[in-house]
């Protein structure tokens, strides 16, 4: 009998330790040790996992965040989103606006080669080239770049097709990152994949990375501005992935972590508390509205061809009451274009300044346009809402208001919550747009109007599922992008206001929601966090105090 | 035995390729492709499918996949670490799942047992109603509830625990998940062992041992409990799975990189090669307990081992 | 020796034990049928008529609760969300007075003369409604997915450990190959092929559920069959079927129920997991285990929203196994005499 427990236990121990724990040294004392140097280490909480650290592959926000970490591209974001020059030393642009000359500064990577022009050129052309297949190759089309080329060592020359307000910036997104083509092409299929498989140029080396828990950085002194940033910033700043909101505040509030992000329901019990934050994120939600595609196989999207339906769902919605609930920092949608993303280039006024709110909550009209629908159709409309189930909580409880509004218009929801993946696919051509209503989002590319204005254009097959076609709203694109607007950029902007009330208010084919708000509390002892709503979150100004 | 043993491998075996071959199926079946980004073009799509061979025939897929595979190439993640070798993520993360599963069931086990033996010879009595109150609040709370209330009373309100997990301490900071783990094995292994053994005291063949005259505590250790483990052993495998399987909520609100969370954020995002291997490594687990478990049915009642020669 | 011989014996010392018509039947105790058995073991067990009771008013509940106020459960009540449990009179007491630490959240919310009995969760809706939809919705997949678990568990493991040698070496492959592929990874898969829904989840559940009961039953006939009873049965002649079904089912049914109640919070469980992953029961519609999955991202700020579906959860929890206890204890034929 003895001999039978002794086998089941040991057989037990013998996973246990044989598999992770065997290497561990509880006699260190991971606490106390470290009190001094943990004063200035600065945690982060990464709410999303880290997923590539290849330039040309990342897609997502953690990602970007920490390419920007340890990457220095041509230009860097400021505090207040503006380009600074980081490896160009200085930049030129001919009068009309279409050649850039960047004059690259002495700057080492982390393996002693030099930052040189062809290191841009190298990783430009690899975001275009098709065995990259990068996510992102089409972001050079959008930056109107008719040519990039590095003329020596020193000098990287870039020539736009019409004149660009936000290419400078651009050049701050980290698919724009330079790769020093020897290391990449020696790592091969290993490149980018652990911390011995990356060079680093920016102000920071990533020191360690264990994927689905923490990366961590520290400072670079080989960086050209090295000496001003070990005196001004936080020596060393780690990432730690936590998914999970509540054990995250615990963390925080026990002090181990320096930011946290809250969910709506914690935001309640800590407005108050010092560090909170309801920071603006630049992701617009919206209802992209089926109304050309498959409307043979689904009787919504039939339905939703009526004008006066649509009217319906743009006005049924409480935009405000939505983002209350989502108490998220969330708020309502003005229109399309979400606030802090462009300014009006001679006035400086916000986008939606400008434009203002061209989406209303009234319930009275929502519900006379419903049955002006319902009487031109002969039916009441019934139709299914999809959505996310694994993009946020804050999705599925919007889902839930929009359904709960609508029928209060007098519209039967059915709710079809699917994973994103799926959902996308659902809509996308792959399934011939198999959908009604769409709970969706976009995250601006960098901060211009056209980000959002290109995806509804009918020509935009992959984005503008709904099928949405305009001769007006096509033609205003068009103009701003290629025609006056190119070298007006008055008549460009004036354009894309007009467009938005073309789209939003006219035809009602895309009913934009919310824009979501990111509610988080800082350590109050840290700050220099800079979150920018069009473009990548940066952390490499972290002064602590 | 011997025989039998290895009759019983080479039969495991054939089970696991069936799996992969079904698993590789289902993949197929499911809907959307792990490249869907509202940024993606459809001329991006079919690149993207076509650098990963996805655009091949199903079958030759599943070939190519069996022939990497024993070269122990598992392919790579599309979605979750881009471009990572799965193996690689796969190995760091076992250890750690294994770990908190292994002491989950530890401490299942020994609580279980005590909870179970002694309901069972108190039968009856407040000390049974106890028990069985407490193996019923076991089952019927969910673990992520355990897992919160054991981390905000123990962790954060007494500090006697990390948080979250530690990669520095590892076997103390998954002293929290394994316990909030353990809580469904505990009672299920508490009402097994009382109702077996309730069942065994009442057999004839301890009333006699009984009327011997012999100590009651020696009638438990010797008698009673090796015919109480036969079921319990049974259950005890598919528990120890249920529990890998289980851990991906405990994993998420720990923050421990475990296997389970992959697991799920594979199937979510379509990572096929993720998804099968996460999968298969479950499957083989799997097997690999039911056989030992078979095994230790040998062991523990003759009358089993001799019935299957 | 002496004494005997010294007696002497009369004619009417010995008499017929039968004289007359009496017949040799029992007079006390009349026949009675093995549920009837069954039924008198329960009865003597108030722990477990307590459990059948309680389960029986949560069935009611579940049934009528969520007609018993004006709320549905899925109609929010802009503006009252986050509304602690307030219900008239037992609000005199101190307790369920829809206060939040101290402070009367419905006067600052403008809802002074509206009582939710369970108080609103974080849109607004009224949690009384919701948890009792949700009970029925769990009730109807739990109790699906237990009768799968009975009729072919049962059935395929008593038949494979019975039977064994080949038969048993080819169900257990086949249950292994169903068994080995992570429960998850079908589930989800279903869940995502599948039209949202409960049936499909049903579907899911059964597709999966049925092979731990398909274990467990194998354990016991292995068990049971090697005893002297059975081997008296079958040397009477009796076939197979009647072995199993008469001779080994009633002796194994204990164990059987008690695993079946198990079933229950797994299904439970297994449905609130799919929850978590957005493929349970499709928003709005409720089930306890979506309740739960919701209430806990509030369990630090608005407890209310957790607890009162874990509470609901639990006591359904413990009152089915009380009843199986009893169930147990009366089926067994060991138990008969005690």
């Amino acid at each position: 009998m003895k001999k039978l427990f002794t086998l089941l236990l040991t057989l037990l121990f013998l996973v246990g330790c044989g598999s992770g724990g065997g290497n561990s040294t509880p006699t260190a004392d991971p606490n106390g040790g470290g009190n001094e140097t943990a004063a200035k280490v600065v945690t982060i909480q990464a709410p999303t996992p880290l997923i590539s650290m290849d330039s040309a592959i990342a897609t997502d926000g953690t990602s970007f965040s920490a390419l920007t970490m340890c990457t220095a591209g041509l230009m860097s974001l400021d505090a207040d989103g503006n380009a600074v020059e980081d490896m160009a030393e200085s930049v030129e642009m001919t009068s009309d606006g279409l050649t850039y000359t960047f004059h690259i500064r002495d700057a080492k990577w982390s393996n002693g080669d030099p930052v040189t022009a062809y290191d841009f050129e190298y990783a430009w052309n690899r975001v275009l080239d098709p065995d990259t297949a990068s996510d992102y190759a089409w972001i050079l089309e959008t930056a109107n770049i008719e040519s990039f080329e590095a003329t020596d060592e020193k000098t990287f020359v870039v020539k736009l097709l019409a004149p660009s307000g936000f290419f400078l910036g651009l050049t701050a997104f980290p698919t724009f990152f330079p790769l020093n083509q020897k290391f990449v092409e020696e790592k091969g299929d290993q490149f980018s994949l652990s911390i011995n498989d990356l060079l680093y140029n920016g102000p920071y080396k990533m020191t360690s990375w264990t994927p689905g828990y923490s990366f961590e950085f520290e400072l670079n002194e080989d960086y050209w501005d090295a000496a001003n940033f070990a005196a001004k910033y936080a020596p060393k700043v780690v990432f730690r992935e936590i998914t999970d909101t509540q054990t995250a505040l615990m963390e925080y509030e026990q002090g181990n972590l320096d930011t946290v992000a809250l969910s709506g329901e914690q935001v309640t019990a800590n407005e108050g508390v010092e560090g909170f934050i309801n920071k603006l994120t630049g992701y617009m939600y919206y209802l992209t509205i089926n109304m050309g595609n498959n409307v043979h196989n689904r009787a919504g999207a039939a339905d939703l061809a009526n004008a006066n339906i649509r009217q319906a769902i743009l006005y049924a919605l409480n935009r405000e009451e939505i983002a209350r609930v989502l108490n998220d920092g969330s708020v309502a949608a003005g229109g399309i274009v979400p606030v802090g993303l462009a300014s009006n280039p001679e006035t400086g006024k916000d986008f939606r300044d400008d434009n203002g709110i061209v989406t209303a909550y009234d319930p009275d009209k929502a519900a006379e346009f419903y049955k002006k629908g319902v009487e031109e159709l002969g039916h009441e409309v019934v139709i299914e809402l999809l959505y996310g189930t694994d993009e946020g909580d804050s999705i599925i409880k919007a889902a839930e208001q929009v359904q709960s509004f609508l029928e209060d218009a007098g519209f039967t929801v059915n709710l079809n919550g699917k994973p994103k993946k799926e959902r996308l696919d659902l809509a996308g051509n792959a399934n011939d747009h198999d959908y009604d209503v769409m709970l969706t989002r976009w995250g601006p590319d960098y901060g211009d109007p056209q980000t959002y204005m290109d995806l509804f254009v009918s020509t935009n097959t992959s984005n503008n599922d709904g099928g949405y076609k305009s001769e007006k709203y096509d033609g205003l694109v068009f103009d701003a992008e290629r025609g006056e607007g190119m070298n007006d950029p008055a008549k460009r902007w004036a354009d894309f206001l007009e467009a938005e009330k073309t789209l939003v208010v006219e035809d009602a084919a895309i009913v934009p929601v919310f824009q979501a708000g990111g509610a988080m509390i800082i350590n109050p002892n840290i700050s220099g966090i800079e979150f920018h709503s069009a473009s990548v979150d940066s952390y490499r100004h972290i002064v602590v105090k | 035995m011997k025989k039998y043993i290895l009759k019983r491998v080479l039969v495991s075996i054939a089970t696991l390729l069936v799996i992969i071959l079904v698993l590789f199926l289902l993949m197929d079946l499911m809907p959307g492709t792990p490249f869907n980004d509202e940024k993606l073009t459809e001329a991006q799509l079919a690149l993207l499918y076509e650098k990963y061979g996805l655009d091949k025939p199903l079958i030759i897929r599943f070939f190519i996949y069996l022939k990497n595979m024993l070269t122990g190439d598992l392919g790579v993640s599309y979605a979750i670490n881009k471009n990572f070798a799965i193996s690689d993520m796969i190995k760091g993360r076992l250890g750690i799942s294994l770990t908190v599963g292994a002491m989950a069931m530890v401490f299942g086990t020994i609580l279980g047992l005590i909870l179970g033996i002694l309901a069972a010879l108190n039968h009856n009595t407040w000390i049974d109603n106890l028990c069985s109150v407490l193996s019923v609040i076991g089952v019927s709370v969910p673990s992520y509830v355990c897992a919160l209330l054991l981390c905000y009373f123990i962790a954060y309100k007494l500090k006697l625990m990390p948080i979250l997990y530690n990669q520095q301490m590892p076997i103390k900071s998954l002293i929290l998940p394994a316990l909030a783990l353990s809580v469904s094995p505990t009672a299920n292994i508490a009402r097994f062992t009382r109702s077996e053994m309730i069942d065994v005291l009442n057999s004839d063949y301890i009333q006699l041992v009984e009327s011997k005259g012999v100590k009651n505590w020696k009638i438990i250790i010797k008698h009673a409990l090796r015919n109480t483990l036969i079921p319990i052993i049974t259950v005890m495998g598919p528990l120890l799975v249920n529990l890998l399987t289980g851990s991906s909520v405990i994993e998420r609100i720990f923050g421990i990189p475990g296997i389970g969370l992959l697991m799920i954020s594979g199937i979510q995002q379509n990572d096929y090669n993720v998804t099968i291997a996460c999968s298969f490594i479950y499957s083989l687990m799997y097997i690999v307990t039911m056989l030992i478990v078979d095994i230790l049915y040998g062991i523990v009642d003759p009358r089993i081992r001799v019935a299957k020669g | 020796m002496s004494l005997i011989s010294d007696h002497e014996f009369h004619h009417d010392d010995f008499a017929f034990a039968h004289s007359k018509d009496e017949k040799l039947i029992d007079k006390n105790f009349k026949s009675t049928s093995y549920l009837k058995d069954v039924w008198g073991n329960f009865k003597k067990n108030k722990g477990a008529l307590v459990g059948a009771v309680i389960i029986m008013i949560i069935i009611l509940f579940a049934l009528i609760g969520p007609s018993m106020n004006e709320h549905t459960y899925k109609s929010i009540a802009h503006g009252h969300e986050c509304l602690t449990p307030r219900i008239p009179v037992v609000e005199k007491l101190g307790f369920f007075n829809g206060t939040y630490k101290g402070r009367d959240v419905y006067a600052e919310k403008g809802a002074s003369d509206v009582y939710y009995w369970f108080g609103t969760d974080t849109q607004g809706r009224d949690i009384f409604t919701r948890v009792w939809s949700g009970t029925r919705v769990s009730l109807v997949i739990a109790f699906a997915a237990v009768l799968v678990d009975i009729f072919i568990g049962m059935v395929y493991g008593m038949v494979s450990g019975f039977i064994g040698g080949r038969v048993d070496m080819i169900l257990q492959r086949i249950a292994e190959i169903l068994n080995g592929i992570p429960t998850l990874v079908v589930v989800t898969l279903l869940g995502i092929v599948l039209k949202p829904g409960i049936s499909s989840i049903i579907f899911a559940l059964v597709l999966t559920g049925w092979i731990g009961m398909e274990r467990i039953a194998r354990a016991q006939v292995l068990k049971v069959k090697e005893q002297e009873y059975i081997l008296a049965s079958t040397t009477l002649g009796a076939g197979k079927a009647r072995l199993i079904f008469k001779e080994v089912l009633p002796n194994i049914f204990g164990q059987v129920i008690i695993t079946s109640m198990f079933s229950i919070p797994s299904a439970i469980f297994l449905e609130a997991y799919l929850s978590f992953l957005g493929l349970g029961v499709p928003a709005p519609l409720a089930s306890l285990g979506s309740l739960v999955s919701d209430g806990y991202k509030s369990m630090t700020t608005f407890p209310h929203i957790l607890i009162i579906p874990v509470v609901v959860l639990g006591i359904l929890m413990l009152c089915f196994n009380l009843f199986a206890d009893g169930l147990r204890d009366a089926f067994d034929p060991k138990m008969l005499n005690k």
